[in-house]
């Protein structure tokens, strides 16, 4: 089983006189909260002003998204999320130390949040009293930036377990989308890929003798910074994303090599030993090209790659979690499967999370 | 094992009208000054945390830090066994800078990188379309880097006061512009609008004053043991009122002159490079930092300076 701590060889340690970190973190329970409303990917390309011939459907593998109705925003999400995370938990809120919220979409009542923290009014919402909160933003990598501070904090000791959670109401800007999309070469057309969805993880420190969760790989390849960036609209409500959906695809398969070939050999493990490979979830094309790349590279493949597409669409820094839970769910996901989770998210940023399924999972499975 | 402070870097507008408006291009300049300072070329950087508040056109994608990497040369695209760099915003209000030393701090003390630093900017994101906004235009920017003995952070710790939650707001709504355009009409256009209550400044005082006692029973010493404390400088006044309700002594908290004006995110940075400027910094032996946001959140971190 690969997915120990990456800990430096011992040459390393002597140079640098480091003690290896003390403790070991895990994931204990997840949670999601989806909006009620669905829109096929049908009915969204029937609404574009513009005519534009393409199969979305075909190309990305989206069938429908879920949309938040009124009443529904990203704090609804991140809070729905939180409590189902609880529900799946040994944890009471209570027992809760840190709150990190990764949201990119900060939609709260119809605006865009920027103070106070949306982590606090989670807090205030689930009554984790005792919880400090940060807000952070890291893109599509928002959830993985958010596990990779909470490890370290539980790594040092500072504390002992917290959640990381996001609630994304992305799809305003699939509105913008249906309003200046004209060609299949537009900017905005990935924007039509989105879905909205909550997700929450809590993770605790390792007590037993678990290998527990391997954050590893966390580059920024900020040379492609300015591929896809997101902000409020100047004259319509909510906000736009321009996206070269093309170049950002070559450059994650240009930059993915170099990271994957480094990880493996700190972990020590081919991509033949995981279980699954749960990539970032943009279209079904783009990640079986990836993933059939990164199998010729590197002479193995993962035994399944999931793809949580189909009824989602693309949840921005939930869609991992996401995936995870609904594949529980499902029982194609079982424990103690090895798992990779990879990230590619705006920036550019890559990002791997490894670990072996340690979830109570039949509390998934009957609970829905 | 912890993080020392290597450098801190200041920026303010000057120049260029593009760098008087942005936030990315005054991180950057205050991020090379504190690198220069430093003697560290930005590849050295594991991390770089970008911890502004009010951005350029309130970017949401990707986070700024990226850019910020990018403009800097901090590794922008690694090859092969090169170095690499890993960027991210953390949105901590007047604790920003303070929250992003911790975690900092937290990567060194693990051995997961050398050196990292933090910038934080606030801009006026558009000077037409917001209202509330009295913040000036600046920048700083702390490098960290390891440190085995002697100088180091010993402890944070942070303080919530959710009472106050609400009495300081900001967000970017789509309504009516409250200024009339050259042909009279008032357009619906996405407007930032910050709303500060009248409570929010003796609250957060208050509240800052008490966590100042909690954190000093906790770590077992008296505010005599401190010998400089570097504040947030927003809400205004903050730095004056601690040295007075705290007794820690005149000239012991960083107050930045007024001709300064208003500081957010980048507050303590200022307060620091001033300390340093003046000396205070080499002769100080206990160091609190300070940091204050709206929710309500008082952050502390204690840092040993050995001369």
């Amino acid at each position: 089983m690969p997915c120990g701590i990456v800990v430096p060889k011992t040459e390393e340690l002597l140079r640098r006189d480091v003690v290896p970190p003390p403790y070991r973190s895990r994931f204990e329970s997840l949670g999601i909260d989806l909006p009620r409303t669905n829109l096929s990917t049908k009915e969204l390309m029937g609404t574009l002003k513009h005519r534009v011939r393409l199969d979305l459907e075909n190309i990305t593998g989206i069938s429908e998204r879920r949309r938040c109705a009124p009443g529904e925003d990203t704090l609804t999400l991140a809070v729905g999320a939180a409590k189902d995370c609880l529900k799946h938990s040994r944890y009471s809120p209570d027992d809760l130390e840190m709150i990190i919220n990764c949201s990119i979409s900060k939609s709260i009542g119809g605006s865009m949040m920027i103070e106070p923290l949306i982590s606090m009014s989670i807090k205030k919402a689930i009554g984790a009293v005792k919880a400090r909160t940060l807000d952070i933003t890291n893109a599509c990598a928002g959830m993985f930036t958010g596990v990779y501070i909470l490890n370290n904090f539980i790594k040092k000791g500072i504390v002992k377990r917290g959640m990381v959670v996001s609630g994304e109401h992305i799809t305003p800007i699939s509105d913008s989308a249906v309003r200046f999309v004209r060609t299949i070469a537009s900017k905005q057309m990935a924007s039509l890929t989105v879905g909205d969805a909550g997700a929450a993880v809590i993770m605790e420190r390792v007590e037993d003798e678990s290998d527990g969760l391997t954050v590893a790989g966390f580059t920024t390849f900020s040379k492609f910074s300015d591929l896809c960036i997101g902000k409020p609209c100047k004259r319509a409500p909510g906000a736009y994303m321009l996206a070269e959906a093309r170049k950002i695809h070559r450059a994650a398969k240009e930059v993915s090599p170099t990271i994957l070939s480094k990880v493996l050999t700190d972990t020590n493990s081919s991509l033949g030993d995981y279980d699954h490979l749960i990539p970032h979830q943009t279209s079904e094309r783009s990640i079986l090209s990836t993933v059939r790349q990164m199998s010729k590279i590197f002479g193995s493949s993962p035994k399944n790659t999931i793809i949580n597409l189909k009824n989602y669409g693309n949840t921005a820094s939930t869609t991992h979690f996401l995936a995870l839970y609904k594949n529980i769910v499902d029982g194609v996901i079982k424990k103690g499967d090895s798992m990779m989770m990879v990230s590619h998210a705006s920036g550019l940023v890559m990002a791997m999370l490894m670990f072996a399924v340690d979830l109570r999972v039949e509390s998934y499975v009957s609970k829905d | 094992m912890s993080a020392k402070i290597e450098s801190v870097g200041t920026e303010l507008p000057g120049g260029a009208p593009l760098a008087k408006r942005s936030a990315i291009a005054l991180s950057v300049r205050a991020a090379r000054k504190s690198l220069k300072q430093a003697r560290l070329e930005p590849s050295s950087l594991g991390v770089l945390i970008n911890s502004s508040v009010y951005k350029d056109e309130n970017i949401g994608e990707p986070a700024v830090a990226a850019f910020i990497q990018r403009d800097l040369g901090a590794n922008p695209i690694p090859k092969g066994d090169a170095a690499t760099t890993f960027s991210f915003d953390i949105i901590d209000g007047g604790c920003g800078l303070i929250t992003g030393m911790e975690i900092i701090d937290g990567l060194i003390s693990c051995g997961e990188i050398e050196h990292g630093i933090v910038v934080t900017s606030d801009v006026n994101p558009s000077s037409r379309y917001t209202v509330g906004f009295k913040f000036r235009n600046s920048a700083a920017a702390v490098v960290l880097g390891r440190s085995d003995v002697g100088s180091g952070f010993t402890k944070f710790r942070q303080y919530e006061y959710l009472e106050h939650h609400q009495d300081l707001r900001s967000n970017v709504t789509f309504r009516k512009d409250p200024r009339k355009n050259f042909m009279g009409v008032r357009r619906m256009r996405n407007i930032l609008t910050i709303e500060e209550s009248k409570e929010f400044r003796p609250s957060a005082i208050d509240r800052t004053i008490e966590s100042i006692d909690l954190f000093l029973e906790e770590a077992g010493i008296g505010i005599s043991d401190i010998d400089l404390v570097i504040p947030s400088q927003y809400p205004v006044g903050l730095p004056q009122e601690v040295e007075k309700r705290t007794g820690i002594g005149h000239g012991k908290v960083v107050a930045l002159p007024a001709d300064n004006g208003i500081l957010y995110s980048s507050g303590p940075g200022f307060a620091l490079r001033r300390a340093m400027k003046e000396g205070l910094w080499a002769r100080s032996e206990n160091v609190l930092f300070l940091g204050v946001s709206p929710g309500l959140k008082v952050s502390i971190g204690l840092y040993r300076n050995t001369p």
